[in-house]
């Protein structure tokens, strides 16, 4: 059972403001990281940049040491405090994200909201969820405590939680692994952000549950207007799910296409070569995979 | 390289006792063979009793009924002396690398260790048999003498699987074994471990939660679903007739994303 | 509801614990060589009546067992016999003398505590300060520090060489009275019958002693405290909730929640060392307390007086590891009895 995915193109209007709708939501330009170590400062990111939309979906493929995590986190502001940042532009709905001063404590930026690889890490372990939710919900404007419980059930269901009360009362240890993975997409979304970063947000999941979180992520995201800045490593999810793709290799960004034409026009051999050696069921038949050997010499161990 | 070593399931079944007193079978009823012909593949998702088989297969745990046999002799029952042999037949590279090297050894002296102890060579021939696998893994040798946490996740887990190659060992049981490395590298180390293990004649398992993967490097897919097997065959039976709800359930995941994948 | 329950089950193993602690204090004074009859009789000749009378006097007639029941019974009834040196009551001497010893490490452990937040959140939301520097490399150094050879150091330091303060010889001025008894605690004592002269008089005899437990025994908190805020501060689960919009005072709680149970267990017992430290304290600073009630009966081999003053000690402390454990347990309900933390 297939499911099509609907995908923004890049000449709808998701909502009604002209204005609004005409300006990015995210804007980068120039962004690099450089961390420093013994041996002279190590570059983990060179001249990224990006446009993204409200509504709209992009995805950074890269391996490890590609640097999108790091310009992922650059962008959340979740960057370790002996980071250097330098960028042309970083604007955020028109806040500077440049501006924010590095801390080992960083503020948040409002209307943005990260999703991470392990549900288990990232949701606090000795609140309940129902107040973790509630923390949530109630930043999101004046509500009672009725109303923010009541909220925290109805998002609940969102993410195909229906025994509602046992969840809001439990601690997240009590749960299942699945289950956290859903209760983390919920409070991620439960302030009702404008960008939701996703990093890495299926890299522990098997192929059925990695689809069924990815649904439902654009789904949610559909209906909230939010924009998604997706990480990964996963090049097939990232074109099924998301309207661009940026490619990164070591630092730089290699290729930017749209996602639905990535395969066929693919023009850096390293994509190429990313998209030749995933896994699939036809390069399962072969009696030998194709690895990167063709595409590009020099591939980093 | 001559002499048998088979593992043989019978009808095991692993039980944990649960937080509210309840028993719950990780493993429910497997029974399968594995020998140095074996080239088979265990696929399931997160709970499925993979792992569970996995180590009862290399003697790390003990069936709560059934038995596991190695050669005949049930796991449960082995002297030391047995042990030892066990363990240099059948080796496994498990999925979480970060605990399974002890992290005041160089990396080097971690992978020759085992080859030096059960197989009795001298530091300088096991030296050989390192530098070899290491090169066959796509690893700079001097990453060897740096610990294990000075190296990224992906290199330790290629050293992981250097270390059980060294061994020689008569069956590789591989858990989860690739599945931190880039797609770029997970070809060629596919490709090796299937070449290594037609080359030397030994047996493999290969288990993974990813699909395509396992049915490359097999001949034979099992596929496991809470606790059970729910599907056994070759792979392209497994791959294009799948009878059981779940696996083509699995094998469906899949099918979208080949669409879109690009054609060599 | 046995989800709201799990503190009687750590409630319930306190009285357990206090009888197997009590067991081992009846086997430990044992241990003191020598006969007490003997020892108190001066070396007399007694008839075997005399000297089984003596012993009758003592708890010690019949065998092992025997007394062992006798003496048990004894405790639970709070009875703690009569020092065999002078005959007073142990247990009265015990309730003029614990909450001498108590308050000194009462108040030590206050300021410890209230100085362990200043610095940890200091150091660690501002690393990069040079104070943050010089204070995180005090708190790695500084706990090796025995407290016996910081209070002569210190004695010498500020009495004699700086004279800023007064000489060790007790709580307060010889001259002046001793305060009314309300609580039991003597600075509280003061402060409540408004005899300024002498409150004064005990704030300026309390400080040296004080500085020396915290000098002591302060780096320890802070250096696990400043551990566990830096690892709570930068867990995923931070920048989740920072992440997902809960607001700055809920992170920061959130935070102290994660960051706390480590340093309460920890806190639990440096509050045994610090009572062990009010006692060697309470020896140099010549104050009156269980610190020379212990170094008396260890010198008359008065075994009586040394069971009780075990008991007391012993009883204080586990009372403090429950109130410890079951604050943890509040603070972190994976430490519930009965829990068990699923893998991912």
């Amino acid at each position: 059972m297939t499911t099509t995915v609907p995908t923004a193109t890049e000449s709808t209007h998701v909502s009604g403001n002209e204005a609004e709708a005409d300006l990015p939501v995210l804007d980068v330009a120039g962004l690099t990281i450089t961390y420093p170590t013994e041996h002279g400062p190590f570059t983990a990111v060179d001249d990224f940049g990006l446009t993204l939309r409200k509504g709209q979906r992009i995805a950074i493929v890269g391996e490890s040491g590609s640097g999108k995590t790091n310009s992922c986190m650059a962008i959340a502001g979740f960057l370790a405090p002996e980071a250097v940042v330098t960028a042309g532009k970083m604007v955020f709905r028109g806040q500077n994200l440049l501006a924010r001063k590095p801390s080992p404590l960083p503020r948040r930026s409002p209307g943005l909201a990260v999703v991470f690889q392990d549900a288990m890490n990232s949701l606090d372990p000795v609140w309940t969820v129902g107040s973790q939710l509630g923390a949530v919900i109630r930043t999101t404007g004046k509500v009672n405590r009725k109303q923010a419980r009541e909220r925290a059930a109805e998002w609940l269901r969102k993410v195909g939680l229906h025994d509602t009360d046992r969840v809001l009362r439990a601690r997240p240890y009590e749960l299942s692994g699945g289950m956290r993975q859903r209760v983390m997409i919920a409070l991620a979304l439960a302030g009702e952000p404008k960008l939701l970063l996703a990093d890495e947000p299926t890299s522990a999941l098997d192929a059925t549950l990695s689809r069924e979180l990815m649904l439902l992520l654009v789904s949610l995201t559909e209906e909230l207007g939010t924009s998604v800045l997706l990480v990964s490593h996963d090049i097939q999810l990232c074109q099924e799910f998301t309207d661009r793709t940026i490619v990164m290799r070591a630092g730089k960004i290699v290729e930017e296409r749209e996602s639905r034409l990535l395969a066929e026009q693919a023009a850096h051999p390293y994509t190429q070569g990313l998209l030749a050696c995933v896994p699939t069921l036809d390069t399962a038949l072969l009696d030998e995979l194709p690895t990167m050997n063709g595409y590009l010499p020099e591939v980093a161990a | 390289m001559s002499g048998a070593a088979s593992v043989q399931f019978t009808e095991v079944v692993r039980t944990f006792r649960g937080k509210n007193g309840a028993e719950h079978a990780a493993v429910d009823g497997v029974s399968l063979l594995v020998d140095e012909t074996v080239r088979m593949g265990i696929v399931g998702e997160s709970g499925s009793g993979k792992s569970t088989v996995v180590r009862m297969m290399v003697g790390l745990d003990l069936p709560t009924r059934g038995s596991v046999e190695y050669n005949g002799r049930p796991t449960s029952a082995m002297l030391p002396n047995e042990l030892r042999a066990f363990r240099a037949a059948v080796q496994l590279v498990a999925q979480d690398t970060s605990s399974s090297f002890d992290p005041r050894r160089t990396l080097r002296d971690a992978v020759r260790r085992p080859a030096q102890k059960l197989l009795g060579m001298s530091r300088e021939e096991a030296d050989s048999e390192v530098d070899t696998a290491l090169r066959d893994l796509g690893l700079e040798p001097r990453l060897a003498n740096r610990k294990p946490h000075q190296v990224s996740g992906g290199q330790r887990q290629r050293f992981a699987i250097a270390r059980a190659l060294v061994v020689r060992p008569k069956v590789l049981v591989c858990d989860e074994a690739v599945s931190a490395l880039d797609v770029s590298v997970q070809g060629s180390v596919l490709n090796l471990l299937k070449r290594h293990c037609a080359e030397r004649g030994a047996g493999l398992v290969f288990v993974s939660h990813g699909l395509p993967a396992t049915a490359f490097i097999a001949d034979r897919l099992v596929v496991m679903y809470q606790g059970k097997v729910v599907e056994e065959g070759s792979v392209e039976q497994v791959m294009y007739a799948p009878r059981h709800a779940y696996t083509r359930r699995l094998v469906d995941a899949y099918r979208t994303t080949s669409r879109i994948g690009a054609s060599a | 509801m046995t989800r709201h329950l799990w503190w009687l089950r750590r409630l319930a193993v306190l009285p357990v614990h206090l009888v197997i602690f009590a067991i081992a204090v009846f086997f430990l004074v044992k241990l003191v060589p020598g006969d007490p009859v003997r020892s108190l009789s001066g070396g007399q000749t007694m008839t075997p009546e005399q000297y089984e009378a003596a012993r009758t006097a003592l708890g010690l007639s019949g065998n092992v067992g025997e007394q062992l029941l006798r003496y048990l019974h004894n405790v639970v009834t709070l009875d703690l016999g009569n020092s065999v040196a002078n005959g007073t009551s142990v247990a009265t001497e015990m309730k003029t003398r614990l909450p001498q010893t108590a308050e000194l490490a009462i108040i030590a452990m206050i300021i410890s505590s209230i100085l362990t937040l200043l610095v940890g959140f200091f150091v660690v939301l501002k690393p990069k300060n040079i104070v943050s520097r010089g204070l995180r490399s005090y708190a790695r150094a500084a706990g090796a520090l025995p407290d016996f050879c910081l209070g002569v150091a210190v004695i010498f330091v500020f009495y004699s060489v700086l004279h800023w303060a007064p000489a060790p010889i007790g709580r307060y001025d010889s001259l002046l009275n001793p305060p009314p008894r309300s609580t039991g605690f003597p600075l509280i004592d003061a402060a409540l019958s408004s005899d300024t002269a002498l409150l004064s008089s005990m704030i300026s005899h309390l400080w040296l002693p004080e500085l020396v437990l915290v000098i002591a025994f302060a780096p320890m908190l802070m250096k696990l405290f400043i551990r566990s805020l830096g690892q709570s501060v930068g867990a995923q689960a931070t920048r989740f909730r920072i992440a997902s919009g809960a607001s700055r005072t809920t992170v920061a709680l959130s935070i102290g929640r994660r960051a706390l149970p480590a340093t309460v267990a920890m806190f639990g017992t440096i509050f045994g060392f610090m009572l062990g430290g009010a006692v060697i304290v309470e020896q140099l600073f010549a104050m009156p307390g269980m610190g020379e009630y212990a170094v008396q009966a260890v010198t008359r081999a008065d075994f009586i007086a040394l069971q009780g003053f075990l008991l007391v000690v012993g009883g204080v402390s586990l009372l403090v590891f429950f109130l410890v454990d079951v604050i943890n347990m509040l603070l972190d309900p994976r430490r519930r009895p009965g829990v068990t933390v699923e893998g991912a």
